[in-house]
């Protein structure tokens, strides 16, 4: 079963665009949480204690910044 | 594993690798770019740049890319947004692996530009993402009405400063020497911001944090007494510059001590026959964008005649060219 993925990102962030486009290129569904449009977001990712765009939850895994490969392997584990 | 064949393979998305992209396309070469994960390079996390000719009011970095890019695919280059994971150039035709494929290139134009320096600090590493941070754009909402520090006193590091003066309460610049790298324009422009400050000469110790979840503080070594203090810091910007992303390349071409790959004065050729070098994972001197666009430009055209002399598809056009080179240098000793 394919681990939920969801994407922190910000308006105008790039590395979240690549994050977006990996996950389109590799197939995988995920749920993108913006925010710049929902201030909200934001204070769930200070909740773990995040400060960056992109971080990408893999299952229960945060992984704040754009670590490409990190998430590959968490995906693939 | 599948495998696919190119006459020409260009690795690496920044203005380098897309410029040589646009000349090898015209040229019909067919190229096929991998620009990576990190395509754009580190324009993506520029702000504006306002040196690149053409663009009276300054261009964001993203946009520039973009644009590029777009351009780019206007003349057919097939455009790959993975990373190479390995490569052999001791075979030929040379060999780069990706995931779920292998890739064999005739001939190979190394672009890979430069990544981000770091301190090197553990405390770094550990807080990165929870304080530590590399990109105004991407996290600097998270420190709005905080106090932050930017570690590094070039161009990029005075850039980032203005960003975030927009949405911190205050800005210092923490620059390890009394003179900045940064042209004296850019440093104008940072200190003209009422909240921007500037600490030097002090270098980071390191990074103090709390829980390994949230920074706190820097601990800074004044360089002229040797004393040492905690400033305290919500957040910590590092911009002390960049290194050749080179590592992939290394064991195969020619580099010297800090990563960047030998190239044949006056053109793009490296240590190995077939394969040239464009941009910053060659260029120690200049670095900018126009001249990572222009290095891209002559790598295009020093495969192109390289292809043209190994008898490929090219050959014809590579001799007519050859042709016309020997009759200006012909005339220019006649002339002489």
């Amino acid at each position: 079963m394919r681990k939920p993925i969801v994407l922190y990102s910000a308006t105008g962030c790039p590395l979240c665009a690549r994050y977006r486009a990996l996950f389109d290129e590799e197939g995988h569904p995920f749920e993108e949480r913006n925010t710049t449009e929902e201030p909200t977001y934001r204070e769930e990712l200070a909740g773990l204690g995040i400060m960056a765009t992109p971080a990408v939850l893999v299952g229960d895994r945060a992984v704040p910044g754009y670590r490409p490969n990190t998430v590959i392997e968490l995906l693939a584990s | 594993m599948n495998v696919e064949r190119h006459r020409l393979v260009i690795v690496g998305g920044g203005p380098a690798g897309y410029t040589a992209a646009l000349y090898a396309a015209r040229a019909n070469l067919n190229p096929l770019c991998i620009e990576g994960y990190s395509a754009g390079g580190v324009l993506m996390t520029t702000g504006v740049v306002e040196n690149y000719p053409g663009f009276a009011d300054g261009v964001s970095g993203p946009d520039l890319m973009s644009a590029l890019r777009q351009q780019v695919e206007r003349f057919g280059t097939v455009l790959l947004a993975k990373d190479v994971k390995e490569i052999d150039l001791d075979t030929w035709p040379f060999r780069l692996t990706l995931a779920g494929l292998v890739i064999e290139a005739d001939a190979v134009i190394v672009s890979t530009g430069a990544t981000a320096k770091r301190l090197g600090l553990p405390s770094e590493d550990a807080l990165e993402g929870y304080g530590v941070a590399y990109c105004v754009a991407c996290d600097g909402a998270f420190f709005e009405g905080k106090r932050v520090a930017v570690v590094g006193g070039g161009d990029s590091a005075m850039d980032q400063a203005m960003a975030l003066a927009k949405i911190a309460r205050e800005v210092v610049v923490v620059h390890r020497r009394e003179d900045f790298r940064a042209t004296e324009i850019m440093v104008e422009y940072a200190r003209a911001h009422e909240n921007v400050s500037f600490l030097r000469p002090y270098t980071v110790q390191d990074i103090v944090g709390q829980d390994e979840r949230r920074v706190t503080g820097l601990r800074l070594r004044q360089e002229r007494t040797g004393s040492e203090h905690v400033e305290p810091f919500d957040g910590v910007f590092v911009s002390i510059g960049h290194h050749p992303a080179t590592e992939l390349f290394q064991p195969f071409l020619d580099h010297d001590d800090k990563g960047y790959l030998w190239v044949a004065p006056g053109s793009t050729m490296t240590s190995v026959d077939g394969v040239f070098a464009a941009g910053d994972v060659h260029d120690h001197v200049y670095r900018q964008v126009v001249t990572a666009a222009g290095s891209g430009c002559m790598a295009a055209l020093d495969a192109e005649r390289w292809l043209g002399r190994r008898g490929g598809w090219t050959a014809g056009k590579a001799a007519a060219a050859d042709s016309i080179l020997a009759r200006g240098r012909q005339g220019a000793v006649a002339r002489a």
